[in-house]
């Protein structure tokens, strides 16, 4: 049996099987560049933006908010440019938009608390566009057909927002990275699934930490996250 | 090339919503037009992610240029937008 350690951050308790968030697709290596490159990645930034828009529409708040967000990010000329510059230097289309979706991210990693967190909305349209562009499935939660618990590496606030609280007992996620105050992750999956029976959401250790500092998970907590969590569940309560 | 020369009137700086409405309005502008900080280089004003890259505080200098028809109206409008704190108004 595997056990996985984390740190709660709303409470409750939950049993279920688990359902596994599709991996981003990756660009090949040497992908060939495209003559139609600028078309295709103005085609997929358009089509992700939209899907994005069209699932603000039928989502109520604070989801549609940041959907609508995500798809005003999905509009920005910055990374659709840089992509169509870096394709223009032979890059290939998909092997563009990761680099410059990448570039942007870097950037934002580089500011800290409120500009990390747009990196994972960032992250997560450059994933869709990749995707599309390639003509490859979109990552992200698989059509739920029953009661799971989900796990993802992480979960892009677009996604969290969205997912269908009756089938999802709650989602475990291994953010490897230290969550924030107004983690946007966390701070969605507090507010869906909170109320729910037996609503979880779980920031597991990663495995290597716990190994390269000798902690135990309630240690770990304390030291680096506690205050966090105990921030994020006054929230949740007085919500 | 025209430009104008303002200080960020909002006092959470350009960031949030006022760099989302200012974003909003240089996407409406006749000309395409850019914003530095003191400095640095320009980067496109239409877009959000680069306004807020930027991360020009309240009180921050910066630079607006345009060229073209139409151009000087707008960087009028759009330093006009800046120098407002633009998070004082009401929620629209």
């Amino acid at each position: 049996m595997t056990v996985v350690h984390g740190i709660g951050v709303s409470a409750g308790i939950a049993f279920g099987p688990v359902v596994r968030v599709g991996a981003a697709v990756r660009p090949p290596d040497d992908e060939a560049p495209a003559a139609d490159a600028e078309e295709r990645i103005r085609t997929a930034f358009d089509a992700v933006a939209d899907d994005l828009d069209a699932r603000a529409a039928r989502a109520g708040d604070p989801a549609a908010a940041i959907l609508s967000a995500t798809a005003m990010l999905a509009r920005d000329p910055s990374p659709i440019d840089g992509a169509i510059a870096r394709a223009a230097s032979g890059a290939g289309p998909a092997t563009a938009i990761d680099g410059a979706t990448r570039e942007f991210m870097d950037q934002f990693a580089a500011l800290g608390g409120y500009f990390a967190e747009r990196a994972a909305d960032l992250r997560d349209v450059g994933d869709r566009a990749i995707a599309l562009v390639l003509g490859a499935p979109l990552p992200g939660v698989p059509p739920l057909t029953q009661e799971c618990i989900l796990v993802a590496h992480d979960l892009a606030p677009a996604e969290t927002a969205t997912l269908d609280r009756a089938q999802v007992l709650g989602p475990a996620l291994d953010l490897g990275r230290q969550i924030g105050v107004a983690d946007a992750a966390l701070l969605v999956a507090q507010r869906r699934f909170v109320g729910a029976l037996g609503s979880v959401a779980f920031k597991a250790v990663p495995e290597r930490l716990r190994r390269n500092h000798g902690q135990s998970p309630g240690r770990f907590a304390g030291n680096r996250v506690g205050s966090a969590c105990a921030r994020t569940d006054r929230g949740a309560a007085a919500g | 090339m025209p430009t104008r020369t303002v200080a960020i009137g909002s006092t959470v700086g350009l960031h949030a919503r006022p760099a989302a409405i200012f974003v909003k309005a240089a996407g409406e502008a006749p000309v395409p037009v850019t914003i530095a900080k003191a400095g640095g280089s320009p980067v496109p004003a239409n877009s959000m992610i680069a306004i807020m890259a930027l991360g020009a505080k309240h009180g921050d200098e910066v630079t607006l240029a345009a060229e073209g028809d139409g151009a000087e109206g707008a960087l009028d409008e759009l330093a006009t937008l800046l120098a407002t704190d633009l998070d004082a108004e009401p929620a629209s």
